[in-house]
């Protein structure tokens, strides 16, 4: 799904991210670790195309990802809290998104039915804007907004980050069904190796932008990650 | 430890990107500080000779006292408007070892440290040396400056509780219009009153211990509120806004435009910035009053109705448009991540933009009364702008690399203005003018009139061409757009 050749990302001369070649193949549930300055969230905007690689080329679904924008159609995402829009209600943010995607309100209304336990009646019909939401609700809304209207590619930059050991297990939860769904191509990232290793098939570790260690997750690799961070 | 204080707050302004980053703004700001000041000095030197000119047979001193209650009150709507709260970031300072007391006090202190307070002096005191040289009493004129100040002191500590406490608030605003409606119907003369309680005070300087005692205790209760309130969840607190929905269904007629229509109505008028580039818009229709009723304009400089036609039916353009992207600049990422084409978002600020250029338009209908011709001029800046000047500003826009905090306040917020924002607002007035100028020299003032409305019209015509040049333009710099909406100060 996702093909990486060649890729770099330079600073001023400083190389934040070398990946000579990289293969995220259809439906697998990919994650990356690394710690700060690694180069993860570096390596999502330019998977996403939001900044410019400095070489070489990103792959999404075939389409070269900084040249054409067709791969936006399936690809969807959030990075951080500049992903939403602050003055507006959750529902008017989900609407937005929605019909940005294609979806209609009995759509968001039917799809947004599913994700009543993670909301815990705290994000919908609170009469309270984006913007003055808890930043772990901020955060609830983003996730839920990056699954609206069936992403081949999904890609999240710290999801388990700020949220509440509750919400923690659910999402969890969710992203175990996102990752079994064969026609789902899960991209996260996360510091808390223990959950990242519970959801993914796969787990990439970037050091100061090189890939070190390329694992296939198994019972061991938990322990296999906290071996090589600790110091 | 006020030293400290002050160290603070003299990195937090020195260090500030915003101030790195806009030398010229700061510079323009200051002119307009020295602009105030030279006239509030003149005033203060003038008025006493102007009086004596004027009104011969009264006491200057009389006149003015009578008259000081209107300067308050302006001066209390003035501040309340555009005095900044004297903040100082005291969340990092709650858990150390630095008393509450010091606190307030730096606080409530650092308020008067204010142009709003010191403005006021260029008028007091060149007024009280006036007063001295013409042989006025040397204690009365120090107790008459004493009182006076104390009462713009008072003020300053006045607006910080009406902007703190609600009941206040209530309270000064009935108080305030009271006083203009018995100001203007001449039910309850205060400024008599106001007057002779001067009076009194010239009369026997002792007493201007009583307007003193009045800022002491403002200063006691702004002391008290504040103590009391340096919590967390209290003062400290950032205000939530309460939800306000309105039905925006009637936007679907613009078909697939409807999405970012309905975002950007919404983000008009849920953040104050937005919503006050909106309401001005209305407040410059009368501004043309200004200058069709003068009739040095109407045989000297003609030209500047070209200029407040324009700048009266493109006034929105002017604020709301120059800014665009910038207004989305917090969640820029979010739009380029998305399935959307550059075009569809383009062209929902063109509409908004035209559509409030159309409702400008007809608000300045009322002109015709003043002549067909005044008219004439309001249906071309209704031209040119939807034609030219909308489109020159979306333009513009691909440049523009200044992020907008839609959080922060409005007034005097010059956040995301650059250089570039002040050259384009002058292009934008001057170009229209001098094309006005030479076609009017050389043809007259109705071929003037059509030159201006043809461009206009031309722009309408040929605007897909125009819209898919400007889409391009966006595309190309989308990359240094994001990063630079990312820069946050």
């Amino acid at each position: 799904m996702i093909n990486v050749t060649n890729l770099t990302k330079k600073y001023n001369q400083n190389l934040v991210l070398n990946i000579p070649a990289l293969e995220i193949p259809d439906g697998q549930s990919f994650g990356l670790v690394g710690n700060n300055g690694a180069g993860k969230t570096t390596f999502f905007n330019l998977i996403l195309d939001l900044i410019r690689p400095t070489t070489g080329e990103i792959k999404n679904k075939d389409i070269i990802v900084n040249k054409s924008e067709d791969w936006k159609s399936f690809t969807s995402s959030f990075i951080d809290e500049s992903f939403l829009i602050g003055y507006l209600t959750p529902e008017e943010y989900f609407y937005f998104i929605g019909e940005l995607r294609g979806q209609n309100k009995a759509d968001i209304d039917k799809f947004l039915g599913q994700f009543k336990d993670i909301f815990n009646d705290e994000i919908l019909g609170q009469k309270k804007y984006l913007r003055d939401l808890s930043k772990g609700n901020q955060k609830k809304a983003g996730l839920v907004a990056a699954l609206i209207g069936n992403p081949e590619v999904v890609i999240l930059d710290e999801p388990f980050a700020n949220l509440d050991p509750t919400t923690q297990i659910k999402l969890k939860k969710l992203l175990n069904e996102l990752a079994n769904d064969k026609h789902i191509t899960l991209l996260i990232s996360s510091h808390d190796l223990g959950h990242i290793t519970e959801v993914t098939d796969r787990i990439v570790v970037l050091e100061k932008g090189n890939i070190v260690k390329d694992i296939k997750t198994t019972p061991e690799t938990l322990k296999e990650l906290e071996d090589f961070f600790t110091l | 430890m006020i030293k400290k204080f002050i160290a603070l707050e003299w990195k937090q302004f020195f260090r500030s990107s915003y101030w790195q980053k806009s030398i010229a703004l700061n510079i323009f700001l200051g002119l307009l500080a020295l602009y105030f000041i030279t006239v509030f000095l003149m005033l203060g030197i003038a008025i006493y000779p102007l009086l004596k000119k004027t009104m011969p047979e009264k006491d200057p001193l009389v006149v003015v006292n009578s008259f000081l209650i209107l300067y308050y009150l302006a001066d209390l709507l003035i501040r309340y408007f555009f005095q900044k709260l004297p903040t100082m970031q005291v969340n990092p300072l709650l858990v150390l070892p630095v008393s509450k007391k010091k606190i307030t006090n730096y606080i409530l202190l650092k308020s008067v440290v204010s142009f709003f307070n010191f403005l006021p002096l260029f008028v007091y005191l060149p007024f009280s040396i006036m007063l001295l040289i013409h042989g006025y009493n040397s204690f009365s004129v120090i107790a008459w400056f004493i009182s006076v100040y104390a009462v713009s002191l008072s003020i300053n500590y006045l607006v910080f509780l009406i902007n703190k406490n609600n009941k206040i608030f209530a309270l000064a605003a009935i108080l305030f219009i009271g006083l203009i409606l018995s100001i203007y119907f001449n039910v309850f003369p205060i400024g008599i009153y106001v007057g002779k309680l001067l009076g009194a005070i010239v009369a026997n300087p002792v007493l201007s211990i009583i307007p003193v005692l009045v800022l002491l205790g403002l200063y006691y209760v702004n002391y008290r509120l504040i103590h009391q309130n340096l919590y967390l969840d209290d003062l400290l607190q950032k205000k939530k806004t309460s939800v306000k929905t309105a039905n925006l269904s009637w936007t679907e007629n613009f078909g697939d435009t409807a999405v970012f229509l309905k975002n950007d109505i919404r983000l008009i008028w849920r953040n104050k910035r937005s919503k006050m580039a909106f309401l001005m818009s209305f407040m410059m229709i009368p501004y043309g009053l200004l200058f069709f009723s003068n009739p040095v304009y109407k045989e000297k400089m003609p030209i500047i109705f070209v200029f407040v036609a324009i700048f009266t039916t493109g006034i929105f353009i002017l604020n709301f448009g120059q800014f665009i992207p910038a207004w989305d600049s917090s969640y820029y990422k979010l739009l380029m991540s998305q399935n959307i084409r550059y075009r569809k978002y383009l062209e929902s600020k063109w509409i908004l933009m035209v559509a409030m250029t159309f409702i400008l338009f007809l608000l300045t209908i009322p002109y015709v009364f003043l002549g067909v011709d005044k008219l004439l001029l309001f249906v071309m800046g209704f031209f040119f702008n939807i034609g030219f000047t909308s489109l020159f500003v979306l333009y513009m826009g691909a440049f523009n690399r200044k992020r907008i905090d839609l959080n922060r306040s409005a007034f005097m917020n010059y956040q995301g203005t650059g250089v570039q924002q002040f050259l384009l607002a002058f292009g934008i007035l001057l170009i229209p003018m001098l094309v006005f100028y030479f076609v009017k020299e050389f043809f007259g003032f109705n071929a003037a009139i059509g030159v201006m409305i043809f461009i206009g019209i031309l722009g309408l015509i040929f605007k897909n061409y125009f819209m898919n040049k400007i889409e391009q333009t966006y595309i190309k710099n989308k990359h240094k757009t994001i990063h630079a909406f990312n820069q946050k100060n």
